[in-house]
């Protein structure tokens, strides 16, 4: 009986401590609003994480430098921490894990969809706040406290089909799809009803894996059907060995992709242009390239700041940090609740003129319904000695 | 095009990297006996030396090439002092594991030097050829005729000249080898030399026709070690040239007719198959432990 009411004593004790524990409840600390960012920066994807967290910390220093945000009448700067999660579902749930645990209430990322997928649970037991910057896949946001302030993957289909519509002469089609892009892959079936819907034909549907190197076979499957467009559907790395492959192989059709590559990149790991020839890319314009092409200010800004920093998706992080900022001030008090509650009441007028992408209102001008927004992607051309530019 | 000839013609070009990775193995497997998991590494390493010789350092491309293999079969040499050479007596399974702990060691050097992001190398000079129905990249045409070539060469060694004779004495009975007079050690380091230069050729040459990252040796090695499997312990050097080219044939109209995804299954599928029917490969051996060169 006595060691029953030891144990129970000790169980007590260590409810008791798991209550008081787990990470302070201070919002901020001496002034400093702390964010944990999720993102890849090593492994193939720290690419895209380091590129995309320079970005945000740029964002956070010329907040900082101006006096920080003002929550409810008083400033706060803004202090980012990084966690990599290595684009690994599993190494994702550890660093996120940690950032709960070190008490974080604000966390940007994951960046994927695929470790967004993963750490899904822990956000819908936690009480922080999530922001979805890049990730496209559906689930997270079904969460009340995750928010996406980029694009959701089917931004990728519309951009698409959009074009398509613009150009009836393409009419047999071809894709070939990454079976580790849970987003895209995802989308699959809503791409082809939607360009059959539109009268096209879909004549072949290819698939690959994450790290192949050799698409010749597919490539000369796909040839044979005399297509007039390619879809690669695919991560950057692969993208490029794709088309340089069709090129090779005499294949001179339209190549759209949905790699999000930047000029900088295209310059780096492909040189010929003439491999870029009829080259497009569709989705949301996550990079600066276009933007800049189309000399906008904020843009050229920005991209003096961030320089050889620059990445495919500096405009998602240019953009989720000018969100979030404008949440805070909007919010009554810091907190979670306050500034979820300022973000299902922003306006796109609070944010027009200060963000890169167009943000399209949903009913009464909200930026935000059901904690996404509606962002618009275009596809983009390759123009030889330019880089990308919009295409018609 | 004819569809058909096209992907043999595929086949053949991606049978070249097999080819070139497996022919280092192979010299170095049955010379030594060394399950050697991190043969894959030399030939990355040869990828990333052509990528800093050309890109970062702007070294001609030949040129280039010729200090890669040159670095990597020193790197072989080191290797082998350091760390093979104590293997030779040890199990089959401290070899296995500490190959692979120094493939994944080589791995994480190659990332700490040049990163994860993949990395391209500009190829020396484009255009194609149209051979009858098919077209092969003019690069990718010199890359088989340097396979073979390579291959020649490497069979003229081992066949017909004298260090040869050396070469299969010591694949046949090191014991006997080193009763006989032979400097065992010293065939041991050239063979391992030789080996890793084959696979920083491999690797250099076609840096230009894949995107680096520090991972890229796995798969090439894996599939050398199978084409080593199924040709058995007798198996001469034309088998694994034979050997490499069906493999990637095999794969490839794996990937052209059934599924792209199915192209490494199929592959496997096919060894289990062989294996089932024939555990010893093609090629018997005819002493129980030895093999022959």
């Amino acid at each position: 009986m006595r060691k029953l009411r030891w144990a129970a004593a000790a169980l007590a004790l260590g409810m008791l401590t798991a209550a008081c524990g787990g990470g302070g409840d201070e919002v901020a600390e001496d002034g400093v609003i702390k964010i944990a960012a999720i993102y890849p920066m090593t492994g193939p994807a720290s690419v895209w994480g380091t590129t995309t967290v320079a970005a945000m910390q740029q964002m956070a220093e010329d907040v900082n430098a101006e006096g920080g945000v003002t929550v409810d009448g008083e400033d706060y700067t803004i202090q980012i921490d990084v966690f990599d999660d290595e684009q690994n579902p599993e190494v994702a749930q550890s660093v996120a894990r940690e950032a709960l645990d070190d008490g974080y209430h604000f966390i940007m990322g994951p960046f994927g969809s695929g470790t967004a997928t993963a750490t899904q649970s822990l956000m819908a037991q936690s009480d922080a706040y999530w922001q979805l910057m890049v990730a496209t896949v559906e689930g997270p946001t079904k969460n009340p406290n995750v928010f996406r302030s980029g694009a959701r993957v089917s931004v990728y289909t519309q951009s698409t089909l959009d074009w398509l519509e613009r150009h009836p002469e393409i009419k047999r089609i071809a894709m070939i799809t990454d079976q580790m892009h849970t987003g895209l892959v995802s989308e699959e079936d809503a791409l082809v009803a939607g360009i059959e819907a539109l009268g096209r034909e879909v004549v072949l549907q290819q698939s690959h894996q994450l790290g192949d190197t050799d698409f010749r076979a597919p490539i000369t499957e796909m040839l044979s059907k005399d297509v007039d467009l390619y879809m690669t559907r695919a991560y950057p790395a692969e993208t490029v060995l794709i088309t340089q492959q069709v090129r090779e192989l005499g294949g001179e059709m339209l190549i759209q992709w949905n790699g999000g590559l930047t000029n900088a990149e295209v310059d780096e790991l492909i040189g010929d242009e003439t491999v870029m020839e009829n080259v497009t890319q569709a989705g949301p314009l996550g990079s600066l390239d276009s933007f800049i092409a189309a000399e906008n200010p904020i843009a050229l800004a920005f991209a003096e700041k961030v320089g050889d920093k620059a990445g495919s998706f500096t405009v998602n992080a240019h953009d989720g940090m000018v969100i979030f900022f404008q949440g805070l001030e909007k919010a009554d008090e810091l907190s979670v609740d306050g500034l979820i509650k300022a973000l299902n009441e922003l306006q796109v007028s609070d944010i027009e003129g200060k963000t890169l992408a167009t943000y399209a209102p949903h009913e009464g001008g909200l930026v935000y319904q059901d904690r996404e927004v509606n962002i618009e992607g275009a596809v983009t051309i390759w123009e030889k000695g330019t880089g990308w530019v919009l295409a018609d | 095009m004819d569809v058909f000839l096209q992907q043999v013609t595929n086949g053949l070009v991606l049978g070249g990297a097999y080819v070139l990775v497996t022919l280092g193995l192979f010299m170095v497997f049955t010379t030594l006996h060394l399950p050697n998991f991190a043969h894959g590494e030399m030939f990355a390493l040869g990828a990333y030396l052509q990528y800093a010789f050309v890109v970062t350092l702007g070294i001609p491309f030949w040129i280039a090439m010729v200090l890669s293999v040159v670095v990597v079969g020193l790197i072989g040499w080191g290797l082998e002092l350091a760390m093979f050479r104590r293997l030779q007596n040890a199990s089959i399974l401290a070899v296995l594991v500490g190959s692979l702990a120094l493939a994944m060691i080589l791995q994480e050097l190659i990332a700490l030097q040049w990163g994860q992001d993949p990395l391209a190398v500009p190829l020396p000079f484009s255009g194609v050829t149209e051979i009858g129905p098919v077209r092969i990249a003019n690069y990718r045409l010199l890359i088989i005729g340097v396979v073979v070539a390579v291959s020649v060469l490497l069979g003229w060694l081992v066949y017909r000249a004298r260090f040869g004779r050396s070469l299969r004495a010591l694949a046949q009975n090191r014991e006997m080898a080193q009763l006989s007079g032979l400097n065992v050690k010293q065939i041991g380091t050239i063979t391992f030399v030789l080996g890793a230069a084959v696979a920083g050729l491999a690797g250099a040459l076609l840096a230009p026709t894949t995107n680096l990252n520090p991972h890229m040796g796995f798969h090439p090695t894996l599939v050398a070690f199978v084409i080593l499997v199924v040709a058995g312990g007798g198996g001469r050097m034309a088998t694994i040239v034979i050997g490499g080219f069906t493999v990637a044939i095999l794969e490839t109209l794996a990937a052209g007719y059934i599924d792209n995804m199915a192209r490494s299954m199929v592959v496997f599928v096919a060894l289990v198959a062989f294996l089932a029917l024939r555990p010893e490969g093609a090629f018997r051996v005819a002493s129980a432990e030895k093999v022959q060169l």
